[in-house]
């Protein structure tokens, strides 16, 4: 897992390698809460490209990062995620909940034009 | 074609990548798409990862696997021994999780049901539970 802090935007981006399961969802929790903590960013982008498999377990990841930024105002986005991880995503009906995009910069471009995810619950 | 096999695993989070890959090479002589060995793949980490979670409550125990191809069909039945479910038919509702965790989706058995063409469980509480997860891989010209 790779950090990048994006401060004009209190973006954390997470770059995630691998099998996304209900051993690894644990890792990557720990590790983006510890990062909006320690940055006070308020977004988080999740780079998928480097992801080979994901389960529900990583679902389950993707709502608990949902519930932070949605805590906090801010926005989720997923980029370069595969068509296993997309169908998931759709499965889920949490489509609508994330900003999904081929890349980061679409995805800072549908944050900004405030597009997607705002519900209230 | 027949073939078989089978495996056992202790229950830690760390071996469901394992159980996986394994049930997925299992499957390569069915010559299966891309998209039936992922969905297979997902199944079968569902039902691995439920017996990792709750069968024997954060302590050691024993998952078994087994694998079977039976000319375009394979199945894949995964046993632990542990706490059982009391209810089946609960534990199969879409979203519903027995997990005090609030980072589960409860979207497994769902995951199982779309993607394998039968599914079937079986428990009894106190001695275990039995998912046994089927598709058929048609030839692929």
């Amino acid at each position: 897992m790779e950090v990048t802090l994006m401060a004009k935007h209190r973006l954390v981006v997470m770059r995630i390698y691998g099998e996304i399961d209900h051993h690894m969802a644990g890792e990557i929790k720990k590790r983006v809460e510890r990062e909006i903590k320690s940055t006070g960013a308020v977004n988080i982008a999740l780079d998928f490209g480097g992801v080979t498999f994901m389960d529900s377990s990583g679902i389950g990841m993707i709502i608990g990062r949902y519930r932070t930024v949605r805590a906090l105002g801010g926005s989720l986005i997923i980029f370069d995620a595969s068509q296993q991880v997309l169908r998931l995503i759709e499965m889920a009906g949490i489509n609508d909940l994330v900003l999904i995009s081929d890349t980061l910069q679409h995805g800072i471009n549908m944050m900004k034009s405030g597009k997607g995810a705002r519900i209230n619950a | 074609m027949r073939d078989r096999m089978k495996m056992t695993i202790t229950s830690k989070p760390e071996n469901e990548r394992f159980a996986r890959t394994v049930c997925a090479a299992f499957m390569l002589p069915l010559d299966p798409t891309v998209e039936e060995m992922d969905e297979l793949k997902t199944a079968v980490s569902e039902a691995v990862t439920n017996s990792v979670i709750h069968a024997y409550d954060s302590n050691d125990g024993e998952i078994v696997i087994e694998g079977e191809i039976d000319g375009e069909w394979v199945t894949y039945m995964i046993r632990d021994s542990g706490c059982g479910i009391a209810d089946i038919e609960k534990a199969r509702e879409p979203l519903f999780s027995g997990s005090g965790d609030s980072e589960r989706s409860g979207m497994g058995f769902s995951i199982m049901e779309a993607f394998s063409d039968e599914v079937s469980v079986e428990s009894e509480v106190g001695s275990g539970t039995t998912v046994v997860l089927r598709k058929k891989i048609s030839a692929n010209a």
